[in-house]
């Protein structure tokens, strides 16, 4: 028995009184946690899923500009690009970056001409794999996409189809190598509208370059770190090739992760400032309810300070258990909130020791902080006062 | 062992003093009744007396040391240890048994009530003839057993001084008789003992009566 015991009895004894602010409480905590838990895996998954939507990096081979001019003539800029990205050494350079787990897609890509049924066509050779994943918003309009037979197969472009007079099926002979058209895509409204895509190794054939690229396109995760962090990091690994961030991407892309992150934090603050609220109220009744007991144990001899202190026990009581609680029941709206939203796919709950003692930790405090003045105000009451007014 | 001199309390609102000049002094060992009707000022006197409020002007002396000016931590220390006060209405906590309701006076801290404490607690039980009511809650206690409980809390730190005001204002006179006869007994044991009460039989079986009227000592017997 000591000082906790007052407490402990009181909330044991006037159960049925402390279940209303322990309920609010858990309640708060709970929406709190839930929301938290859920804003941070729809954001990671949602990131995920908005990688679909395109790159936010390229990376291009470095190229000086020079001012050519002679004799009184003039040839005006002329850009002198370097040879082409070497795959086999920029791969493995990318793998190797400390925030490599923060990127989702590196799609090479090789730039081609040729002349198709007498008409010249822009190819574009590509990693199917890769470039799919990238361009999530692709749909076909006839046909299906590139399946990796024994036949090299070509995605279209819907202007390049219609130019090009091609449909699906379509068998096409190019630089003497046998090519069919896989499918052709809807109108996009971007430049993947006039180009055929092709392998990335035939596009290396017909270009005369093997495993090289024109360019890399990067798609990267924002959320853990800034993508400023990302491209220094990829322009230090490829020192002979241009690395930009594509910022405006970038930063809508984490806008609408924050926004619902923003979104979430705010409205657990607002309910937990409401059963804060609740419990400083119960709290301040209690002590008026509780003079005569606060008397006595000021007239046996309780300084303030301890008068106040089983007030602020009891509030870490009731905050302790909320927030076990709070955090338990955190997760039942986690898993139909995630389910409400067909955002749980590839997420799975588990248990987190770390945010459970964030969950309690945070109660406690706030419950302390709502104690606080009651207690003041418990501590304040004069034991003759309080004896005698009953 | 207690010397009052010039006590004044004047309540705010109140149109004259509730303590109007007292003087008083108790020796060590010493049964007193303080006697007078109702409103004449005996409780606030007890209370300034036993340290739970202050006066307006005037000194208490505990020991000659003057507790009125004393800081609130030399007050409490002396409501707990020195001091002991038992009140009409028993107050004892509802939620604490008999046997917890006697160590509260301990429970002001982290520290756990020790086993020699505990046993303190059981003896004093015994010496108010309540030792097979130690787990029994105050609900489960009639009037006479709570105040028996009530006395044996005040006497749990070893106080030198008990104050009583008006203890058996609430109980039958039988049941109030056996309580003046525990607090004689106390007093025998050498407890110094100060009891505010309006019942003049409960008085006279007292050491000393003072008779107290608008605040004022008006006789003493």
């Amino acid at each position: 028995m000591n000082i906790l015991t007052l407490p402990a009895r009181h909330i044991k004894a006037k159960w049925m009184r402390s279940l209303l602010p322990a309920s609010v409480f858990t309640l708060g905590l709970a929406a709190m946690s839930g929301l938290y838990e859920v804003s941070t895996l729809v954001a990671d998954n949602f990131e995920k899923k908005l990688i679909s939507y395109g790159a936010n990096i390229l990376i291009t081979p470095r190229r000086e500009t020079l001012k050519i001019s002679y004799g009184g003539y003039s040839l005006g800029d002329v850009s002198i690009e370097e040879e082409p990205i070497n795959l086999a050494t920029a791969l493995p350079a990318i793998d190797a970056v400390p925030l490599r787990g923060n990127i989702a897609v590196v799609a090479p890509k090789m730039l081609a001409v040729t002349r198709i049924g007498g008409r010249a066509a822009a190819l574009v050779g590509v990693d199917w794999d890769q470039e799919l994943h990238l361009k999530g918003y692709w749909e076909t309009a006839e046909g299906d996409f590139p399946q990796g037979g024994d036949t090299p197969e070509a995605l279209a472009g819907a202007a390049a189809a219609k130019k090009l007079r091609l449909r699906p099926g379509q068998e096409l002979k190019i630089d003497g190598r046998d090519l069919r058209v896989a499918g052709i895509l809807n109108p996009t409204g971007n430049d993947d509208d006039e180009v055929l895509f092709i392998p990335l190794p035939l596009a290396q054939e017909l270009a005369g370059k093997p495993g090289r690229a024109s360019f890399m396109e990067v798609a990267a995760l924002c959320s853990g770190c800034p993508i400023e962090d990302i491209t220094a990091q990829l322009q230090s690994a490829l020192p002979g090739s241009e690395v930009r961030a594509l910022a405006q991407i970038a930063e809508s892309r984490m806008y609408s992760v924050r926004f619902a992150q923003n979104l979430a934090f705010s409205v657990s603050m607002v309910i937990l400032l409401t059963a804060c609220a609740m419990l400083v109220m119960t709290m301040l009744s209690s002590v008026t309810e509780r003079r005569r007991e606060i008397g006595i144990m000021r007239a046996v001899g309780f300084s303030r300070a301890a008068v106040a202190a089983v007030f602020v026990f009891e509030a870490l009581f009731i905050g302790f258990s909320a927030g076990v609680c709070g955090y338990a029941a955190g997760r039942l709206p986690t898993v139909y909130i995630l389910g409400r939203l067909q955002a749980a796919d590839n997420i799975s709950l588990s248990f987190d020791p770390a945010s459970c003692a964030a969950v309690v930790l945070l109660a406690l405090l706030t419950a302390g902080l709502a104690a606080a003045f009651p207690a003041w105000r418990a501590g304040r009451v004069e034991p003759a006062e309080a004896l005698v007014s009953l | 062992m207690i010397m009052a001199r010039a006590l004044v309390k004047c309540y705010s609102g109140a149109d004259k003093p509730a303590v109007d000049h007292v003087d008083l002094r108790v020796k060590q060992g010493e049964f007193l009744s303080i006697a007078g009707r109702s409103g004449s000022g005996k409780t606030t006197l007890l209370h300034i007396l036993s340290s739970l409020i202050r006066p307006d002007s005037g000194e208490a002396l505990f020991l000659g040391r003057d507790i009125c000016t004393a800081s609130e931590k030399v007050r409490n220390s002396l409501r707990g240890k020195d001091f002991a006060v038992v009140f009409q209405q028993h107050h004892l906590l509802p939620y604490l048994s008999a046997l917890e309701n006697v160590l509260l006076p301990f429970m002001t801290g982290l520290a756990p009530v020790g086993e020699k404490q505990e046993n303190a607690a059981r003896a004093l039980l015994r010496r108010v003839g309540l030792e097979h009511k130690e787990r029994s809650r105050p609900g489960e206690l009639s009037g006479g057993e709570q105040q028996r409980v009530a006395i044996a809390r005040a006497l749990a730190r070893g106080a030198r001084v008990l104050f009583a005001d008006e203890p058996t204002g609430s109980l039958d006179s039988a049941t109030g008789a056996s309580v003046i006869q525990l607090l004689r007994e106390l007093n025998a044991d050498g407890l110094t003992v100060l009891m505010v009460t309006h019942n003049e039989e409960f008085a006279r079986r007292s050491g000393r009566v003072l008779r107290m009227a608008d605040g004022r000592i008006t006789r003493q017997e």
